[in-house]
């Protein structure tokens, strides 16, 4: 049996209501009416704790049938077993739910939070994914809408001389999905200890020599840095790249977590635990640790690291969604991924390059400089 | 007189002029010095030898109206900061040069330190020896100077001395052979190839790094917390001083009068 998911319906006219970014409110698509997220959350937050005990309890039920059925099997008993029925044509990871508008069965990851029905194109919510010990902590709401995200990539695609022709024209976007991508957002301090090699060099004449004169010296800088919410993305089906070149995030909207934000773009609960994502976070720190302890020596010419110790102290981590815009695109029978920042519209994504038009600028720059200096060159010798 | 005398005579004339010049006295050795072409200092040459290669000298001063000089001295900061400067006070303040113009062509040797200095005064020297003219010198004298040939060094620069005065004299100055129109045009745009395809290879790659956005981040420099960053030690420790020096090359354009060029032998 498909379980129940929610649709946030309009008090007004009970049209589906979803989060529109510019504005920070639920907005509904039928009637115009729109509503504060606090309001609809209040509305909400009776029929979400009761949906979400439903759920705990099916999946409760669902774990005592296998283990019945697991139980009869042993005890060599002739009844037929069922339990694979209910879950027929899913693969492993994924769930169903039914949608309460239309009936559809939904077919979802077993990490999805939020989604739209593919039948009627409500958005929908699963109640329990952020339950309880699951509920992130912050949300940054999006801010940027869809066509803010199709400029963007057009703008990305500005001043890329190398682009092939007909990329920017004939590379349809297949899909844009706006997702509330999870992240563990990490607090710490680093204690650094670094030695670098630093000299100063003045240069002077002396009769019919030019000297240089080098002081060297060993510079010691160590100290503490401390970190707030490093982000590291906590869902596999992001990739870390483009995770990472969409930050920073500007934490001041980050807000407490809701529901509410969600309908009309997709989410995902986290499916990379938290001890998964910490070394990444360290990784980060550590460097980070070693820059500011080198930005601290100013006084020399030249410094390199010689030395560096770093111990990391773990600090509060929090669970945040942060929103993203993931845009597939096609070109000639290859896929292109982009990601752009919801709240700040940074948009990323990496473009192919015309070897024609490589090798034009190579040869075009080389001709150009070739005839300019040579005739200098020639005219000079 | 004897010869040997002569040049002791010269040898103190030189320094004590220096003197002179440093206190700011009025001298009149010129008429002592100015007809000793080789001035050995530091007693590199035998009479005999000095004898021959002062006639030598003479006889081309006379031919060609430039004054060929030698002068050998154990140190030149006797005389001047550099072998430059040494040149300069020598020439003409000591060694007047010919006539009226004062156009010499003088060789320098600085002994402790094994430097030479090669240099020209007055309008008609100044044209006569060229860049092209002092290499000539060079390479004509200073595989004997290495041996410790003096003789023969001295010897080789008045003979090319004289095939430089003489082509001036021709109205010919000795000078390099004007590069072909085919090497011009070889040199200079086979120059500005190379550098035209570094060129392209650094823009044409700034280029291809602009189609990749999509990176890992290394730092977190973002999430650094306001005032979170504090140094607790802070120790600059002195290691050493090291020295590196190299020779000031100095190249000498012709038609200059405080031109010159040197090294060591």
């Amino acid at each position: 049996m498909a379980d129940q998911v929610t649709n946030y319906k309009c008090p007004a006219c009970t049209g589906p209501l979803h989060f529109e970014g510019k504005t920070g409110k639920l907005e509904c698509e039928y009637c115009g009416s729109s509503y504060e997220v606090a309001e609809i959350e209040a509305m909400y937050a009776e029929a979400e704790a009761k949906a979400a005990e439903a759920q705990s309890a099916a999946d409760k039920k669902k774990e005592e049938q296998a283990a019945k059925a697991e139980k009869e099997k042993e005890a060599g008993g002739e009844s037929w077993d069922t339990q694979d029925f209910e879950n027929w044509g899913l693969d492993e990871g994924m769930k169903a739910y039914s949608c309460p508008s239309c009936g559809a069965e939904l077919i979802c990851d077993e990490s999805t939070a939020a989604t739209c029905c593919p039948y009627c194109g409500n958005p929908t919510v699963v109640p329990g994914q952020f339950a309880g010990g699951l509920k992130p902590d912050y949300i940054i709401p999006f801010k940027l809408d869809q066509k803010a995200a199709e400029a963007a990539l057009a703008n990305h695609y500005k001043g890329k001389k190398l682009l092939p022709d007909g990329f920017a024209t004939g590379n349809r976007i297949r899909e844009i999905k706006g997702v509330y991508v999870p992240f563990w957002l990490f607090d710490g301090e680093a204690e650094a200890d670094t030695l670098f090699d630093a000299s100063n060099s003045r240069r002077f004449k002396s009769g019919d020599y030019e000297i240089t004169e080098t002081e060297h010296y060993h510079v010691r800088r160590a100290g503490t840095v401390q970190f707030e919410k490093i982000p590291v993305d906590a869902s596999t089906k992001m990739p870390d790249e483009h995770m990472d070149a969409i930050e920073p995030f500007d934490y001041s909207e980050l807000t407490g977590f809701s529901t509410a934000y969600l309908p009309g773009y997709l989410a995902d609960k986290y499916d990379i635990s938290l001890e998964d994502s910490a070394e990444r976070a360290d990784e980060r720190a550590r460097a980070t640790a070693v820059d500011a302890m080198r930005a601290d020596v100013k006084q020399y010419q030249s410094c390199s690291l010689k030395d560096s110790r770093v111990d990391l102290k773990r600090g509060k981590a929090h669970y945040g969604l942060l929103p993203v815009y993931m845009l597939g695109t096609k070109w000639e029978g290859s896929e292109y991924l982009f990601a752009m920042n919801g709240q700040t519209g940074k948009l990323i994504g990496d473009l192919p390059y015309d070897k024609g038009k490589y090798w034009k600028y190579f040869g075009a720059v080389t001709a150009g400089v070739t005839a300019v200096l040579g005739t200098l060159l020639f005219l000079m010798l | 007189m004897s010869k040997r005398m002569q040049r002791k005579i010269t040898s103190i004339t030189l320094l004590l002029l220096m003197l002179c010049m440093a206190f700011g006295m009025q001298t009149d050795v010129r008429a002592d010095s100015q007809d000793i072409f080789i001035n050995d200092v530091s007693e590199l040459l035998t009479d005999t030898e000095w004898q021959t290669l002062e006639e030598r000298a003479k006889e081309l001063t006379e031919l060609y109206q430039v004054a060929v000089y030698v002068v050998t001295l154990d140190d030149f900061r006797d005389y001047g900061s550099t072998m430059r400067d040494a040149a300069e006070n020598i020439c003409p303040d000591i060694l007047p040069g010919y006539g009226e113009g004062g156009d010499a062509i003088l060789l320098l040797l600085s002994m402790n330190e094994r430097d030479y200095w090669i240099d020209d005064f007055g309008e008609y020297g100044s044209e006569a020896l060229t860049d092209y003219g002092r290499e000539s010198l060079e390479s004509a004298m200073l595989e004997h100077l290495k041996s410790n040939d003096w003789y023969a060094g001295f010897a080789a620069f008045l003979d090319q001395s004289e095939v430089i005065l003489k082509a001036a004299a021709e109205g010919n100055v000795l000078d390099r052979e004007p590069l072909s129109l085919g090497t011009r045009i070889a040199r200079a745009y086979g120059i500005a190839l190379v550098v035209g395809l570094i060129a392209a290879f650094i823009i044409c790659s700034r280029m291809k790094a602009q189609m990749k956005s999509a990176r890992r981040a290394e730092a977190a420099e973002e999430y650094v917390a306001a005032s979170g960053v504090k140094i607790s030690v802070r120790e600059d420790r002195y290691i050493e001083t090291t020295r590196t020096q190299h020779k000031i090359e100095r190249s000498q354009s012709s038609g200059s009068t405080d031109s010159g060029g040197g090294g060591k032998f």
